[in-house]
């Protein structure tokens, strides 16, 4: 027989194999799969992580990892994750850490992740909390990373297991932090899907006053290049991706504290701080912000409620955006008069202490360049002064009104608005809080 | 007796001595499991295997079985087959050769198999990759402040919406500088740049007939994904080889690799120095196709890859049978 030739005959009998094997019910996996108990799992799993073959199925997707496809191939044909979830659970607790194969663990808890509502968050807690030194420390500590982003993204966390670990993050992990950004970011995710938008802010707040202005050192300040202040902007863009209807109050707020030279919490001179809100505002004004702020106002139409609720958010992302390009010197946003003096009246209102300590700290600090360009100051002294009475507000009025002595010639106009809007300040309290209006009265006698 | 031919063929250039010569008479019975195995993928390394040795001995111009190195490739990986201490709890009854075979693959050094897998000279390729698998077997592996200092450190899965917004709507993680690719042994399949850039994917939607086209294994889990094709930088400093069996993927799977081959794998005549793709439905024009191993260059150097949108699979791809595989197959080795 020539070998090269393929002959009919052949072709018929190999025909009549592939039905033989096709029809053999052992081969469909699902069927065998569906039949699996938690033992059947483990050998599963340890097949695939000591051989990477197992039997009925090897590989799922072109390309991703089968012990973490699995989950949703057993999802998408309607079989449970139950004994799946267990198996794994099993073979993690029999990891020692001190001999484990950090590969194995780390594809391991990418299962966790994957799979969600588990109820291994207590193995997890177990990695983020240790300390073993026989690990090298590269892949611990991406270990204790991934077992930490396992946390963060549990549905089925229970209290105790979320506040161990929201402690330990806040005691030890924070030294952790300081050395390894990706530990950071997964705390950032830990903090505000745990717990809130606030704390996430709160938390984002405390590593930025905590990491050693010696991390930056030898490092570019310019653009994106600190790999702490990315992962930063990367948790803002991701916390506003998903808590869009909270995310620019809080924001706003924490900026409005910390951005104040005068407040005691003041970021102000933090490089960090600086990168943040340099390069948020170029993240803020890109075209994926703009058009979920745009989808945010197009939902007025159809619910009251929410109405109200994307007015009040559309207010804080402008409001935002309007902190941003006044620190900045910045002109981007191109608001009118009208629309400034909204935004501002807008802010004061909300939070009226903040407001007034943030915009008489930056009235200072930005004189010329408010007089020249912005020329809201007058209509900061306007605006609602009377509401705006108590003792440091009358200082930090007095303040803002200083602050116009030193304003240029050009902004003369300016000027005398906000003058005639202090004078007006003043006459508005005649009746009201004579020890007030002696000091006012006195000021400004003195300044004119 | 099915493929008859082809292990007669196999027997005469692998192990001919199989009477006298204990080596032989164990790669003789590896054949015969093959042969005899009910298995699809069993059947399809068999054909494989021919059409490799056929085309080796073609390129070589000589019948010199001796310094035929894709038969001392095939060999070496058949013995030490055998010799593998593996214990597979999931196969009770003992492991099928060809996943023996495919566990061997990772042991034998993976050096090029010349003539059947030889480099070729310098050309484009391009590689079409889920963007979920991008983003964690591409992106996530070359995060370093240097070399891609838009990447943050802690790419996550569960924001690949977010990430695919980002690529979508401002072209963040278009361009992305590569110094590794996967990890462990493996092979990278990449096809002509040329022939997808043909398919005009950049002005039309063309993400069925690319994914068809290149044979991607598909089960109901890629359904919905988002597809990307990745341009390699010309002056990407690797050898590209001609798929083979060795290279092939016959029912093992190294995790986190960017493609390992499929089960529409299929070796080819050595015409060119280029493999050819399979399709799913077993009817559309194949692409030429190379592999490259994984590589890591620890950041001394990088190469630029420019990523572009493929677009979405909504719909299963009509999957051609088995019978048809093997007939293609058997085709292959006839013209080799």
């Amino acid at each position: 027989m020539n070998a090269d030739e393929i002959n009919n005959d052949e072709l018929v009998q190999l025909a009549k194999l592939v039905s033989e094997i096709e029809s053999e019910k052992s081969n469909n996996p699902l069927q065998i799969l569906h039949d699996f108990n938690v033992e059947k799992w483990s050998d599963w799993l340890e097949d695939i992580l000591n051989y990477n073959v197992a039997y009925p199925i090897s590989q799922i997707s072109t390309e991703g990892d089968v012990i973490v496809d699995i989950v949703d191939y057993l999802r998408t044909n309607n079989l449970s994750v139950h004994n799946y979830e267990e198996a794994v659970g099993i073979i993690v607790n029999q990891f020692s850490f001190s001999n484990s194969n950090s590969v194995f663990l780390e594809r391991l808890i990418n299962v966790l992740i994957s799979i969600r509502g588990y109820k291994t968050d207590s193995i997890l807690l177990k990695i983020l909390t240790s300390r073993d030194n026989n690990y090298q420390k590269g892949s611990f500590d991406f270990l204790k990373s991934i077992a930490l982003l396992a946390l963060a993204r549990s549905s089925g966390i229970n209290d105790t297991t979320q506040s161990n670990a929201y402690n330990y993050l806040k005691m030890v992990g924070l030294k952790e932090m300081k050395h390894d950004p990706s530990f950071y970011g997964n705390a950032l995710r830990f903090s505000y899907l745990q717990y809130s938008v606030n704390h996430f802010f709160e938390d984002m707040d405390t590593i930025i006053r905590i990491l050693d202005p010696q991390v930056f050192e030898n490092q570019d300040y310019q653009g994106l290049n600190s790999r702490y202040a990315l992962v930063i902007l990367d948790k803002l863009e991701e916390v506003h991706y998903r808590y869009i209807g909270t995310f620019y109050s809080s924001f706003c707020k924490w900026f409005m504290e910390v951005g104040s030279s005068n407040s005691k919490n003041s970021l102000q001179g933090n490089p960090l701080f600086k990168l943040i809100s340099e390069n948020f505002m170029d993240l803020i004004n890109s075209k994926t912000f703009i058009e979920e702020v745009h989808n945010i106002s197009s939902s007025k139409i159809t619910i009251q409620k929410e109405e109200k609720e994307a007015f009040i958010e559309d207010k804080y992302a402008m409001s935002l955006r309007f902190l941003l390009n006044f620190t900045q010197e910045r002109d981007d946003l191109n608001l009118s008069l009208d629309e400034t003096t909204e935004v501002i009246a807008f802010l004061i209102d909300t939070d009226k202490e903040i407001a007034i300590d943030f915009f008489s700290d930056q009235l200072r600090i930005h004189r010329e360049y408010i007089g020249n360009h912005c020329g809201i100051l007058p209509y900061l002294a306007g605006i609602k002064l009377k509401d705006l009475y108590n003792k440091s507000i009358i200082d930090k009025i007095i303040d803002l009104f200083d602050s116009s002595m030193f304003m240029p010639e050009e902004a003369q106009e300016t000027k005398d608005v906000l003058r005639r809007n202090t004078i007006n300040f003043i006459k508005s309290f005649e009746n009201d809080d004579e020890n007030a209006c002696q000091t006012l009265n006195k000021h400004y006698a003195v300044s004119s | 007796m099915p493929l008859n031919s082809v292990y007669l063929y196999l027997q005469s250039k692998l192990c001919k001595n199989a009477a006298s010569d204990p080596n032989d008479k164990l790669v003789e019975a590896f054949i015969i499991e093959l042969k005899e195995s009910k298995n699809i993928n069993a059947l399809r390394l068999m054909i494989c295997m021919g059409i490799d040795v056929k085309s080796s001995i073609k390129a070589m111009c000589t019948e010199d079985l001796e310094s035929n190195t894709v038969i001392k490739g095939f060999r070496e990986c058949i013995l030490s087959s055998y010799s593998l201490s593996v214990k597979l709890k999931t196969y009770p009854y003992g492991i099928p050769p060809q996943i023996r075979f495919s566990i061997a693959q990772g042991k034998i050094s993976p050096v090029p198999y010349f003539p059947c897998i030889s480099s070729g000279l310098r050309q484009e390729y391009s590689r079409v990759s889920s963007f979920y698998s991008y983003m964690m077997y591409v992106v996530k592996i070359n995060r370093n402040a240097l070399i891609n200092p838009t990447i943050p450190d802690d790419i996550d899965v569960s924001e690949m919406t977010r990430y695919l917004r980002d690529f979508t709507i401002i072209g963040k993680y278009k361009i992305i500088y590569v110094t590794r690719l996967g990890r462990n042994k493996s092979w990278v399949f990449v096809a002509d740049k040329n022939e997808i850039d043909a398919t005009n994917y950049k002005i039309q939607d063309k993400t069925e007939e690319i994914i068809n086209r290149l044979g991607f294994y598909l089960q109901n889990i890629d359904l919905g994904s988002n597809y990307v094709c990745l341009e390699y930088d010309i002056l990407l400093n690797v050898n590209f080889y001609q798929p083979d069996s060795l290279t092939g993927d016959w029912g093992n799977f190294i995790s986190i690799k960017p493609h390992s081959g499929n089960e529409f794998f299929l070796s080819s005549p050595n015409i060119d120095e280029w493999g050819r793709t399979r399709s799913v439905t077993g009817t559309a024009k194949p692409f030429r196709e190379r592999v490259h191993e994984n590589f890591d260059l620890n950041d001394a150097k990088h190469y630029r890859m420019e990523v572009n949108k493929l677009g979405i699979l909504n719909r299963s791809i009509p999957r051609s049978n088995n019978l048809s595989i093997l007939k293609e197959a058997l085709e292959r080795f006839r013209l080799s």
